[in-house]
């Protein structure tokens, strides 16, 4: 157990807005909960870019190949980035960057709902960009004013680059909105598909333990049900001026409250895919995850023994 | 023993460790020779232009500095180009924040340091002249002589 002292200290700092450094001195439950977020975060960057990978190859246009590919390599770079942050906070138990590599592929850490499931389409990559990308930035944009210092700094070139995903998201979601009916009815269709998803995206109405840790110690501001109706705030107006329909019947905003009512998402369904990795994707993903990992292990290889050769050179 | 001495004795240790370590656990599923986790942790600071500071970003691991430049460009750099890159061995950089007494706090008022701290504009007013800023007068060097 840590110091109880030396605990209520560091909530008096956090109280008073202060923010953290990786080498400050901080209690266990911070240190675990920005491990548990940071990792996750940093793994679901990671297992984002498959779904989309799946689409470079298919894109339409040399433009939107591109475009697509360039997204993969934010992901990609992103999910580098955090994992340094998680690597640097899992210094005290000793767990390196190949142990927090080995975990997603062990299914000892989670990624987010949304990359368990299927992008059949065109339009499901131009909805992932539209609503997963944006959703991701109303979450991140909370988390700019985090307690823990490097994740906030990290964030603001993370969400610098997603609102790049998300513009171009929009602009293949408005090319087929401005198409003929079969790609009005593509887009459609995946806006069908990732709403109930979106609705699941930012965690139970009521928060677990941990995320209510998370507000105490300021890692987080917000609740996951206040960042829900910012989601559907934004996006309920923007699909409906598309002409598309949201699928949910119960849908609707309190005139007097302003709060949006919708139907629940299948909680359970959803929250076994993620514990049990037993999407529709899930499996799929996983095994592109251990492709990788595994297939380009020569490279890893290849830049440690070369960066000895060249220490070896110059000594 | 130097430092340089120092850093070569630690370098040869690591190896031999590493070499051992691949051999005996990494190797076991076609594993790595050294893991990712035994190569330092290089800071990195890009600098965009010639008159800009270069500003700490990240870090990334690599087995070398010329392999540290290569990852941070990969990671940092993908978009905007930079007038330069550091990278520089995270623990070859000591902080200010780990001995307090080291730190720079604002204590007594500073004012006097600032041009803040100068309140001329009513002054100058009263002699039916305008105050300046180091803002108008760096405006003014971007314009021609003598307009």
């Amino acid at each position: 157990m840590d110091d109880v002292q030396r605990v209520n200290d560091f909530k008096a700092r956090i109280g008073a807005g202060e923010k953290i450094e990786s080498t400050d001195w901080m209690p266990k439950e911070y240190r675990d909960l920005l491990i548990k977020q940071i990792h996750m975060h940093g793994i679901s960057e990671i297992m984002g870019a498959y779904p989309e990978k799946e689409w470079v190859g298919k894109a339409p246009t040399i433009r939107r190949k591109l475009a697509l590919n360039a997204k993969v390599q934010d992901e990609i770079g992103h999910g580098q980035m955090l994992l340094r942050l998680a690597e640097d906070l899992s210094r005290p138990y000793g767990r390196g960057r190949e142990a927090l590599m080995d975990d997603v592929l062990e299914g000892r850490v989670k990624f987010h709902n949304v990359f368990h499931l299927e992008a059949p389409t065109w339009a499901d990559a131009g909805v992932i960009g539209f609503m997963v990308d944006g959703g991701a930035i109303i979450t991140q944009a909370m988390l700019l004013d985090s307690s823990y210092a490097p994740y906030a700094r990290m964030l603001k070139r993370i969400v610098a680059e997603e609102s790049f995903h998300m513009q171009h998201g929009e602009s293949v979601v408005l090319a087929l909105a401005e198409g003929s009916e079969a790609q009005r009815a593509m887009l459609q269709g995946a806006i069908t598909r990732w709403w109930p998803a979106m609705m699941y995206f930012f965690g139970p109405r009521m928060m677990g333990p941990s995320s209510q840790k998370m507000m105490d110690y300021k890692i987080r501001t917000m609740t996951n049900e206040q960042l829900r109706q910012k989601f559907i705030n934004r996006y309920v107006p923007r699909i409906q001026a598309l002409g598309m329909a949201i699928p949910d019947p119960a849908l609707y905003q309190d005139a007097a409250t302003r709060t949006w009512h919708y139907t629940d998402p299948d909680w359970e369904w959803f929250t076994a895919v993620v514990h049990h990795n037993s999407g529709p994707m899930s499996q799929a993903r996983l095994s592109l995850r251990r492709e990788a990992h595994r297939g380009q292990q020569w490279v890893r290889e290849a830049a440690i023994e070369a960066g000895r050769v060249l220490q070896e050179r110059g000594a | 023993m130097t430092a340089k001495e120092g850093r070569k004795e630690g370098r040869k240790e690591g190896r031999k460790e590493g070499r051992k370590e691949g051999r005996k656990e990494g190797r076991k599923e076609g594993g790595s020779v050294m893991a990712i986790e035994e190569t330092p942790v290089y800071e990195v600071f890009v600098q965009a232009d010639a008159l800009s500071f270069p500003t700490h970003v990240g870090s990334v691991r690599a087995s070398s500095p010329e392999f540290a430049l290569q990852m941070a460009r990969e990671a940092f750099c993908r978009r905007e180009a930079a007038h330069d890159v550091w990278v520089a061995r995270a623990d070859a950089i000591t902080k200010a924040r780990s001995d307090s007494a080291t730190l720079p706090r604002q204590g007594t008022d500073k004012r006097y340091r600032l041009p803040g701290g100068y309140d001329n504009a009513p002054h100058w007013k009263r002699f039916k002249a305008m105050a300046m800023t180091i803002e108008e007068v760096a405006a003014d060097m971007r314009t021609k002589p003598g307009r």
